[in-house]
């Protein structure tokens, strides 16, 4: 992720499924994003791209921080 | 749905609607006012998300709240129908 | 899916945004039956997220469990199960949900559930049901909301045509004909005032038409948005005739 792993904020360590406030579906597009992302393309060229039109589902998205590989190597 | 009698009057009523929320008693307040026998319609529910609606009417002579509360009803389920009848039309399209 | 509804009053807009997102039902993963799970989330984490994927739903075939005879709300007429089965190294998703039924399957086959190391395995069946929104964000067939129509007021008197008005509107909707401001969509414009504030003369007033309104219906997928839509009619309509046979019982 292009955000500083320091600012981790309410455990949003895994990928969304869902945008926190509205409900709208996440999950599919955030693969898309991150990729993008890596690829050193600008977040809000990306999100608007993916059809993420409203803040909330912006910040959902842009507040992730992907530590799904991290976790994966834990045992619970 | 269910209707339980809190307090009658000769010209007021008051009910409560369990299993309903402001989706039902907002749309026949609104409904009622458009009686002009009506003198007062209101509701309350007192907790958000256990309160079971209190819905209290008072009418003028002549028409009791009963009938007051059941004319409101059908119009709405008019309107209703007449509205899902154009959105049928406009879907066959 | 947008449309105006008009001829309406406030209530009745509301009643049927309400309805829409909180009755018409649709169907999520309700309970979850881990076989294995090895990842390094736990069960309830998973269920969560299996829960939230949203899934088409057919219109006719299913009932809501609190209707149906079966009463356990395991039968077929108000059940499908789904079962995943993934070992590691791979990321299980919606996609590997397999149904039961193939009209509820997930509306998209990409959303991750969890990142499998290797060696790790995952098996479970999942049971969805329908349910209203009015229970569960899961069931919620998707965002519906309005707003009002402008009344965009021009005082022709006070009016010097500056155009300050042109500049200050965000959605760029306002053009001066004939040196007066003029709104050509109203339906883009979102209330914000901007322009009579922006006004150095004070002569635009904004008010909202509180008969008009401009519905937006964005489902998760689960229905078609005109769907939503008349589900929530009817319900709506049901629940009235269902109360006005109720005060006639009770007046006896």
């Amino acid at each position: 992720m292009a955000l500083n792993q320091d600012g981790l904020i309410g455990g949003r360590d895994i990928r969304p499924v869902r945008c926190f406030t509205c409900g709208k579906l996440l999950g599919d597009k955030y693969e898309e994003f991150e990729r993008r992302l890596k690829q050193g393309e600008d977040p809000k060229h990306a999100l608007d791209e993916l059809g993420i039109k409203r803040y909330c589902c912006r910040s959902t998205m842009l507040t992730s921080i992907d530590l799904t590989d991290e976790i994966a190597k834990f045992k619970r | 749905m269910e209707l339980e009698l809190v307090e009658k009057g000769d010209d007021s009523l008051l009910i409560k609607v369990v299993g309903e929320d402001h989706t039902l008693c907002n749309l026949l307040r609104k409904a009622l006012y458009e009686d002009e026998s009506v003198v007062a319609a209101s509701y309350s529910i007192e907790h958000p998300l256990v309160g079971v609606p209190k819905f209290y009417v008072k009418t003028k002579k002549g028409k009791s709240p009963e009938h007051a509360l059941m004319d409101a009803a059908e119009r709405v389920t008019k309107q209703l129908e007449g509205l899902r009848k154009q959105l049928q039309k406009a879907l066959k399209k | 899916m947008e449309f105006i509804l008009s001829g309406a009053n406030p209530a009745f807009a509301n009643s049927i945004r309400r309805a829409a997102m909180r009755e018409a039902p649709v169907m999520a993963i309700d309970e979850v039956e881990f076989k294995t799970n090895e990842s390094a989330m736990y069960d309830e984490v998973l269920a969560h997220r299996l829960a939230l994927t949203p899934l088409r739903t057919p219109l006719k075939g299913y009932v809501l469990p609190s209707e149906c005879s079966c009463r356990d709300g395991r039968c077929s007429k108000c059940s499908v199960s789904l079962t995943l089965k993934c070992e590691g190294p791979a990321t299980a998703t919606s996609g590997d949900l397999k149904s039961t039924d193939e009209e509820v399957t997930p509306v998209s086959s990409s959303v991750p559930i969890i990142k499998l190391e290797k060696g790790q395995r995952l098996e479970l069946t999942a049971i969805a049901r329908l349910g209203l929104g009015r229970e569960h964000a899961k069931w919620q067939p998707g965002i519906v909301a309005y707003k009002y129509i402008p009344i965009f007021k021009v005082d022709g008197k006070a009016c010097d045509g500056c155009g300050a008005c042109v500049k200050a509107c965000p959605q760029g909707i306002i053009s001066l004909v004939k040196e007066k401001p003029k709104i050509s969509d109203p339906v883009q414009c979102i209330l914000c005032k901007a322009c009579s504030e922006a006004c150095p003369p004070k002569a635009i007033t904004i008010g909202s038409d509180a008969t008009k309104f401009v519905f937006r219906i964005e489902s998760t997928g689960a229905l078609p948005p005109e769907q939503i839509l008349f589900k929530a009619m009817a319900t709506l309509e049901d629940k009235c005739k269902e109360f006005g046979k109720l005060v006639k019982k009770l007046k006896g």
